[in-house]
């Protein structure tokens, strides 16, 4: 075998420590905790005790650990007393993720992470390269899929940016705006600044009213003043929305910075079968996703989105984890809720549909013809609101008039709730509906969904792993169904193919078509 | 089809050249020559041995620790430890749900039995099952990453079997279709794994 060992970056040991350090800090943690009144007699100790162990582990993992490159193959060997030697496939690798923070910059390494289509955890960890050995892992294992196995060659040339720039299309390159929008669009915002509201309304009765006012005189306009100091109903009410209004402010903003520093730069990059992404500022992240690895895109919009008129294109592969997270990337990524990557942040809508045509053709929605779901569907939604909501308001007056001796309500506000709750429902439903669809190109399936918040996903055939059709009771009793489409490394959140509300006659024919479509063509991994 | 049939994009996928993954109709799909092996036409049902095997698994599972429960009752009562009319009280709130599950074991498996369907043919498998909420999955035979038969300690004892197909999917990894005769689930395997190394 032409081919030898390969070794870890002289300084791995440095990150070694760090990432062992890491998995210690609980129980380092508790030790000092635990230790009581006198703690700091003790670090010394901790730190013999800990630090000591854990660099000599690091010196030791750098020294046993090794990689080569086979023909097919790429073995890893790694372990003192069990001593362990991985060979993961060529043409099973779908991803190799690279990993560089501040640290890793300075000291030009990176981390990098091998995927298979095992999904959950990475295959291999390789802490930490230099960036020509980086360059080199791509080549050797991403390379023999799409053409001829090159030959085995390490470059001295230690660029900057090795990797950059060989043969490569530039498809897209998100603009600081865009990433700002996007952290407006998406952000931990809406749910986080309501349950901050509510929390602020439990404790709005006991609020020191006088002190607060008294405090806020002077550095306040007038009207905030009136505000404060009438304590009627309506004025606390008013002064609730404007607190749960800045706090919605407050967190959009910070979702905005920290879009802005993560995806800093996000650029996609073609080449050959393979596509690339990089962003962030300060740990940044370059992931290489084979095309056809790629096995559901979603296309989504929220009210912002569409104001800003824009859209956010994500994609799920078969066995990648998000290695967009620094966390996850340091400790060796435990299988996030969601595997779902950004192919394009943010983009206009019309774009983002021809990228998909450019890029992953299968996927394409131009040649969607779009169908509703069960015209029975809006009766069906809103008797069963209606079926909810009366009873309720019944037991809501009847239990206010029971204890109307003990309570101020008076037992006419119970009306409250069918007269917010209904047409909510009414226009949540109409909506919706209106915008549910499904539909079939001649290569992929589509379903779109949401009424504030809209979803597009799409699956080609050949990426259907099976069809389920099912009908609840309550779908037989009106004679509907549901169609769902199972695919590779579907993640457990996130907008899929599951259309509900279908006549049975037409979940019958999706299903059988379906089932067809994807029988009559190869899944290739 | 009623009227309401999906206007999907058959006619267009006609004027496309044929080679891009067509919605083929099923009778189109002569992509595999006639299977190897002979299999029924159209839905089958699985072993009807699968009903008294579930009659006796459930039975069972109930009455061994409602036996024991009454055992200890009786001895408690025996020696003195409840006095009579609580043990009656007991025996009869405790005795009664218990032969009423005990009916509806009886009678579960039949109704499981009459919903569950499979059928196996070029395309695929499909399997129909559920009493209240009626599913049913499709797996392409060109899907089909493995496929496992297994046989438990009371299978073995009717010669029946479970088939299960695994896939490269998510939430349907695996599809599992218990109660087959053993030899009809080798016989199924056999054919999932040859139309698929056919199509490969």
């Amino acid at each position: 075998m032409e081919s030898d060992l390969r070794r870890l970056h002289p300084l791995s040991w440095l990150f070694l420590t760090v990432s062992f350090a890491k998995g210690l800090i609980v129980p380092l943690l508790f030790v000092l905790f635990a230790s009581g009144s006198n703690p700091w007699a003790r670090y010394e100790l901790f730190g013999a005790v800990f630090i000591v162990p854990v660099l000599v582990g690091a010196l030791i993992k750098q020294r046993v650990f090794s990689y080569r490159f086979e023909a097919d193959e790429l073995t890893i060997r790694d372990g003192v007393l069990t001593r362990n030697e991985r060979s993961i496939p060529y043409d099973r690798i779908h991803n190799v993720a690279v990993v560089r923070n501040p640290f890793h910059r300075l000291l030009g390494v990176a981390s990098v992470r091998i995927e298979t289509a095992g999904g959950g955890a990475p295959e291999a960890i390789l802490r930490v390269l230099g960036l020509g050995a980086v360059d080199e892992l791509r080549q050797q294992t991403l390379e023999p899929r799409t053409g001829a196995r090159r030959e085995v060659t390490v470059s001295d040339e230690t660029t900057d940016a090795p990797w950059a720039d060989r043969g490569e299309s530039r498809l897209l390159e998100i603009p600081p705006l865009d990433l700002i929008k996007l952290g407006l669009a998406t952000g931990p915002g809406i749910v986080l600044a309501l349950a901050a509201g509510y929390l602020y309304q439990l404790q709005w009765w006991e609020f020191d009213w006088i002190d607060t006012s008294k405090w806020l005189q002077g550095q306040s306009p007038e009207w905030l003043e009136w505000l404060l100091q009438s304590g009627s109903l309506g004025s606390r009410f008013l002064l609730g929305c404007l607190v749960v209004l800045l706090v919605v402010v407050l967190l959009r903003s910070a979702s905005a910075a920290w879009h802005l520093l993560k995806y800093w730069n996000f650029t996609l990059a073609r080449k050959g079968d393979d596509l690339r992404t990089d962003y962030g500022m300060l740990t940044n992240v370059s992931l290489v996703i084979p095309v056809h690895r790629i096995q559901l895109v979603t296309v989504r919009a929220s009210v912002l989105h569409r104001w800003f008129r824009r859209a956010t294109v994500e994609f799920e592969s078969a066995g990648s984890s998000d290695a967009g997270s620094d966390l996850d990337a340091q400790l060796g990524a435990a299988a996030s809720p969601s595997r779902r990557q950004f192919l394009a942040p943010m983009l206009e809508p019309t774009e983002a549909t021809s990228l998909l045509s450019r890029v992953v053709p299968d996927f394409s929605p131009e040649s969607v013809v779009w169908q509703p779901l069960s015209a029975r569907a809006r009766r069906r939604l809103l008797g069963r609101t209606v079926k909810l909501v009366v009873p309720l308001t019944v037991l809501l007056v009847v239990a206010l008039e029971l204890t109307a001796r003990f309570h101020w309500i008076p037992s006419v506000q119970a009306l409250w709730l069918p007269l917010l709750v209904l047409p909510y429902s009414y226009f949540n439903t109409t909506g919706w509906l209106r915008h549910a669809g499904w539909g079939l190109s001649d290569r992929a399936v589509f379903y779109r969904s949401g009424w504030l918040k809209r979803s597009v996903s799409m699956v080609p055939f050949s990426r259907i792993q099976s069809v389920s059709q099912v009908a609840s009771f309550f779908d037989r009793r009106r004679d509907m169904a549901t169609i769902s489409v199972d695919t590779a490394g579907a993640g457990t959140l996130g907008h899929r193919i599951q259309i509900p509300y279908l006549d049975s006659s037409v979940a019958d024919e999706i299903h059988r078509r379906l089932f067809a479509a994807a029988a009559a063509t190869e899944f290739d991994w | 089809m009623t009227s309401e049939e999906p206007n999907t994009s058959a006619p267009a996928q006609a004027e496309t050249e044929p080679a891009e993954t067509p919605l083929v109709p099923e009778a189109e799909t002569e992509r595999f020559e006639s299977p190897p092996i002979l299999l029924p036409a159209g839905d089958q049902p699985v072993d009807p041995r699968t009903i008294t095997l579930h009659r006796w698994v459930g039975l069972l599972s109930l009455l061994i620790p409602s036996a024991i429960l009454f055992l200890v009752l009786t001895l408690t009562w025996l020696f003195g430890g409840l006095p009579g009319s609580v043990y009656g009280s007991l025996v009869t709130g405790l005795g009664l749900p218990i032969v009423a599950l005990g009916l509806w074991l009886w009678h579960w498996p039949v109704l499981h039995y009459r919903h569950l369907r499979y059928r196996v043919d070029r395309l695929g498998l499909r399997i129909h099952r559920g009493v209240v909420w009626r599913r049913s999955i499709s797996v392409p035979t060109t899907r089909v990453q493995h496929t496992d038969v297994t046989q438990g300690p009371w299978q073995r004892r009717y010669s029946l079997a479970t088939l299960t197909v695994h896939t490269a999917g998510t939430q349907g990894a695996s599809i599992s279709l218990a109660g087959l005769e053993h030899e009809t689930a080798l016989r199924l395997r056999d054919h999932l794994m040859t139309s698929r190394d056919h199509g490969e």
